[in-house]
């Protein structure tokens, strides 16, 4: 696997470094406005904030003061790609199915 | 490092014995196993104990993969475990593509319960002969593989794009 791979999945092991993306998929937003559903510090945050932006799935923006971040959208599908090729994507393999069960029983 | 052990559990709703066929029958396996947008051709083999069964995955983006796949133990309606492998044209068993460290053997077991008018299955997936190194790097990939984050991705993905 390379490198940047591996950042990746490593900054994805992470509840927090997950909702805080998930955060982000609504739109960009400051440290502060990220901070603020979690309990956590904003030096915490930014810590996961510095693994996330290292993996390279998000990124600062540079106009505004706040700097805020923001998704790298093809960044965050790569690793989804591999997992899926492994056949280590077993939420969404079982996904599939629950949707040919659905689909058998209506027959 | 004891070995690592990947665990999940979901329900379908289903009766115990559907769900087990989607397991069991190769035409039913092959319509929901693969990679999404993938197309699983059995090549040769059956599901029975003790048999062995190579496929090919034509993936969406024209990839093409073989699996091989062990099994061990089909106990209807309740459990199968299954050795699986990444394997070449010929079926002789290969790393995977593009991981230079992941475990050429991974055992599945799923183990399946009534539960109400619906089943409960639990799965689980542990390398089998794997090196520290090839365990350490499935280690690191465990956490992504539940969450939903990689199907919330997609949607994500999706919702973006439009």
């Amino acid at each position: 696997m390379n490198e940047s791979l591996d950042l990746k999945f490593a900054a994805l092991a992470d509840p927090t470094r997950r909702a805080i993306l998930a955060r982000l998929a609504q739109g960009e937003a400051s440290v502060s406005d990220l901070a603020a559903p979690f309990a956590l510090s904003q030096p915490a945050i930014s810590k996961h904030l510095r693994v996330l932006e290292r993996a390279g799935l998000i990124e600062a923006g540079r106009s505004a003061q706040s700097r805020p971040r923001r998704l790298k959208r093809e960044a965050i599908a790569e690793p989804a790609r591999w997992l899926e090729a492994l056949g280590g994507d077993w939420d969404a393999k079982f996904d599939r199915l629950a949707a040919h069960l659905a689909k058998r029983g209506s027959e | 490092m004891t070995t690592p052990v990947f665990t999940i559990q979901r329900r379908f709703a289903a009766t115990i014995d559907r769900v087990f066929d989607a397991w069991a029958d190769p035409a039913q396996m092959v319509a929901w196993s693969g990679p999404t947008g993938s197309q699983v051709t059995v090549l040769s083999g059956e599901i029975a104990p003790d048999a062995t069964m190579h496929a090919r995955q034509d993936g969406a983006d024209g990839s093409v993969m073989y699996t091989l796949v062990r099994y061990l133990e089909i106990t209807r309606p309740t459990r199968l475990v299954y050795d699986q492998s990444f394997a070449d044209e010929a079926g002789n068993v290969t790393k995977a593509p593009f991981f230079d460290h992941w475990p050429h053997v991974l055992r599945t077991d799923v183990s399946l319960a009534e539960d109400g008018n619906g089943t409960r299955l639990t799965l689980s997936w542990t390398p089998v002969g794997a090196t520290a190194e090839e365990e350490a790097q499935f280690a690191s990939i465990m956490e992504s593989m539940t969450g939903g984050w990689s199907g919330s991705f997609d949607k994500l993905d999706a919702f973006l794009a439009g």
